[in-house]
């Protein structure tokens, strides 16, 4: 007996070893005929997990809208069919981000991707669209390198990073056409180090180039994605003795380079960290030392119209809060631009969808002018609105004037 | 009939079995994309492929040597960049892929001549250090697109079976070359630095030498890796291929499939490129703990890796008959 048991322990050990990897080869995902299938490849896990997720729940409820609805018309198959999404989580990985988007393009026979958030992950994915011809939405990366290759089955639902940057400097433009700003300012740069940096500095370099006066850039660095300390950079920023600190960051750095700015104890007459600053988790981890920053983001949920109203409701119903920052918007968008490319193509064929995507229209969009429409790179080209964060956890647009829900406050005011 | 001629026989069917198993995994492997015209069946196995040469090439030096780099990455990635420069410039993809692993030896060389004065976890914490370094440099190295990466752009027909057999190839050249090392007297004197330096430098080995040579190979077949990868990803960034990750995936392989072996690696790599993927597709909100729970058991339960643990499965198996 006493032999017996290592024995059985081992088989039993082994052959959970030799059986999981056979049952999961088996464990296709459910294909179904009478569905859409959609691909989904979003960080979910790693350091872009909190947007990846936000950005899976604007997608899903879409679907979930849309089949609660009966599902998308397929006009040669003279019926609404539901959507099925297929998700992969892709860890934060840019590798696996490419290789599961193949796998959904290539074995899933999906219609569609949709999915990459993050400028990085987005580069990766965006070899597969051409390689499989499957359309492929980006909800989540705007470098303008990821359209400027001539693939023909890549699109995206963010505006271009280099508006983002242009957007900002305008911003803070008509803050000293206003006399809230002196002109000929000082302005310190400090960019992530990737294409997406690359994009927001030259907007804002192009801007500043088109109207001298304005501002004088003394500083510009850039730094590494995902760096676990920037008080080398910031006391370069420091001693730059600029005016104005923009920073081009994602949300983990956000909130480690502001953590280490407030500690830092420097003051500027204005602050920004590109795309990023009304989150709720930058509020949870800093509390008021993320007041008076400003962003320029692709959307906001104080925009004023009635879609916005009814989408903020129904997103708070789905995942029980409130949308944070941009993210959910712009994904639940590009689904539902897929939505309407499917019911013009009339057809699942994925060249069909493609071209219809080329041309859709979606003019009840969430985002900023309410016109979603791809560009003839793929991009969309829709405005950006700047919010700033106010005491209280308030969140205001402040730009443009004609949806401002609030006046900037500028210079912030110092503590 | 003596017990020891009785056994003779079967003794010489098990080594011919031995010998015809891997020819025949070849023939399998080589008809399997044709039987199974999956175009993500045939990039599962790609990848498995890539992952198994690199896995073999680590255990040239962790296994047979027993000096546990850290910093293989730095060949992956220095052969997938090699490749994406020379493919850009107009060179041939198998020049590329000889050139890639002529890189990542010369790196070997550069990395290992100081690095190898170190012993056990000296050395490894260096290679840890050297691996970290190059790929800091190589995100602010703007000529290969720094941080941002760099994109191949290839102006042919993407054709995935092309893609598949050149992993194999170089998949089955590894294994060969870890078969022949392991019944050479130079995986003797590697086998001896791995049990005691000291000793086998008096028995006329010399480890500097040997572990420079060890590496100088797994390097390169670890560099031609990154190379095919490269090609078939049409897009590569430090943070990636030079990836701290990278490296424990590299390391992880033998350490899952029997360190030190020859089929090992070969278990470890195709465990590693199939199983992960399948949990990371099959279950997306708890990948992570099943491939760790997966990893838990592996090495807490059968330290010798999966080999290891079949080989004890058989033996008792025999016992009890």
């Amino acid at each position: 007996m006493e032999g017996t048991r290592p024995f059985l322990r081992n088989a039993f050990i082994w052959t959970a070893v030799v059986a999981l990897p056979i049952t999961f080869l088996g464990c296709t995902r459910k294909k179904t005929a009478d569905a859409v299938p959609v691909g989904v490849v979003l960080p979910i896990t790693g350091r872009e997990a909190k947007p990846g997720q936000y950005q899976r729940e604007g997608i899903e409820l879409a679907i979930k809208q849309i089949n609660q609805n009966g599902g998308i018309l397929v006009k040669d198959r003279g019926k609404k069919l539901p959507v099925r999404e297929i998700f992969y989580d892709d860890s934060s990985d840019q590798a696996k981000s490419a290789s599961l988007a193949e796998r959904a393009m290539s074995s899933d026979e999906v219609v569609a991707v949709l999915g990459a958030y993050s400028t990085a992950l987005g580069e990766a994915e965006s070899v597969m669209p051409d390689r499989y011809q499957v359309p492929w939405i980006t909800t989540g990366a705007a470098a303008t390198t990821i359209f400027n290759h001539g693939y023909q089955y890549v699109f995206g639902t963010l505006s271009p990073t280099t508006l983002l940057g242009s957007s900002t400097a305008e911003y803070l433009g008509s803050l000293v056409d206003q006399g809230k700003l002196n002109k000929g300012l000082k302005l310190a740069l400090a960019l992530e180090n990737t294409d997406h940096g690359v994009d927001y500095g030259n907007g804002i370099k192009q801007w500043s180039q088109q109207h001298p006066g304005y501002f004088n850039i003394v500083f510009s660095e850039n730094f590494d994605l995902g760096s676990p300390d920037f008080s080398g950079l910031l006391q370069k920023v420091k001693s730059s003795k600029a005016d104005i600190f923009l920073a081009d960051a994602h949300l983990q750095d956000y909130i480690t380079m502001h953590r280490q700015y407030l500690q830092s104890g420097m003051h500027h007459q204005m602050i920004s960290y590109g795309a990023r600053g009304p989150e709720s988790d930058a509020r949870k981890a800093m509390g008021d030392g993320v007041d008076y920053i400003f962003a320029g983001i692709w959307w906001s949920r104080n925009l004023p119209y009635p879609q916005v109203k009814k989408f903020n409701q129904d997103y708070k119903e789905f995942t029980g809060h409130d949308p944070d920052s941009w993210y959910p918007a712009t994904a639940y968008d590009a689904m539902r631009a897929l939505q309407a490319a499917i019911e013009s193509a009339g057809s699942l064929n994925r060249t069909k969808v493609r071209d219809a995507l080329r041309t859709v229209e979606l003019k009840d969009s969430l985002l900023p002018g309410q016109v979603l429409k791809f560009g003839p790179n793929g991009q969309i080209n829709t405005p950006f609105v700047i919010v700033q964060n106010k005491p209280g956890g308030k969140v205001d647009i402040v730009y443009p004037k004609d949806a401002a829900t609030g006046e900037s406050i500028a210079p912030i005011p110092k503590k | 009939m003596s017990a020891t001629s009785a056994t003779l026989p079967a003794r010489r069917m098990a080594g011919w079995a031995m010998t015809a198993l891997p020819w025949i995994l070849l023939a399998i492997l080589a008809i399997l994309p044709l039987l199974v015209p999956s175009p993500n069946f045939t990039r599962l196995l790609f990848m498995t492929f890539l992952w198994t040469t690199t896995s073999i090439a680590w255990n040239l030096l962790g296994g047979f040597a027993g000096q546990v780099s850290f910093g293989f990455a730095v060949f992956y990635g220095a052969g997938a960049y090699t490749t994406a420069l020379l493919m850009n410039a107009g060179v041939n993809p198998l020049f590329a892929f000889l050139a890639a692993g002529l890189t990542a030896a010369l790196v070997s060389l550069i990395v290992g001549l100081p690095a190898f004065r170190l012993r056990g976890p000296y050395f490894a914490i260096a290679t840890i250090g050297i691996s970290e370094a190059v790929r800091v440099v190589m995100t602010n190295l703007s000529f290969t697109g720094g941080a941002s990466g760099y994109r191949i752009l290839e102006h042919r027909p993407f054709r995935q079976l092309e893609h598949y057999y050149t992993a194999l190839l170089l998949a089955a050249i590894a294994f060969a070359i870890s078969w022949k090392i392991a019944h050479s007297k130079f995986g003797l004197g590697l086998k001896a630095i791995r049990q005691d330096e000291d000793a086998a430098a008096d028995l006329g080995v010399n480890p500097y030498t040997y572990k420079l040579a060890a590496h100088a190979l797994a390097a390169a077949l670890t560099g031609m890796a990154g190379g095919v990868f490269a090609r078939y990803a049409a897009f590569i960034h430090p943070g990636g291929v030079f990836g701290f990750h990278t490296s424990v995936h590299i390391l992880l392989m033998p350490v899952i499939g029997g360190i030190g072996t020859v089929w090992g690696p070969v278990l470890g790599g195709f465990v590693f490129g199939i199983v992960e993927e399948e949990i990371v597709a099959s279950f997306p909100e708890i990948h992570l703990l099943l491939y760790g729970l997966l990893l838990i058991v592996i090495i807490l339960f059968e330290p010798g890796g999966i080999l290891g643990g079949l080989r004890k499965l058989v033996r008792r198996f025999r016992d009890h008959r």
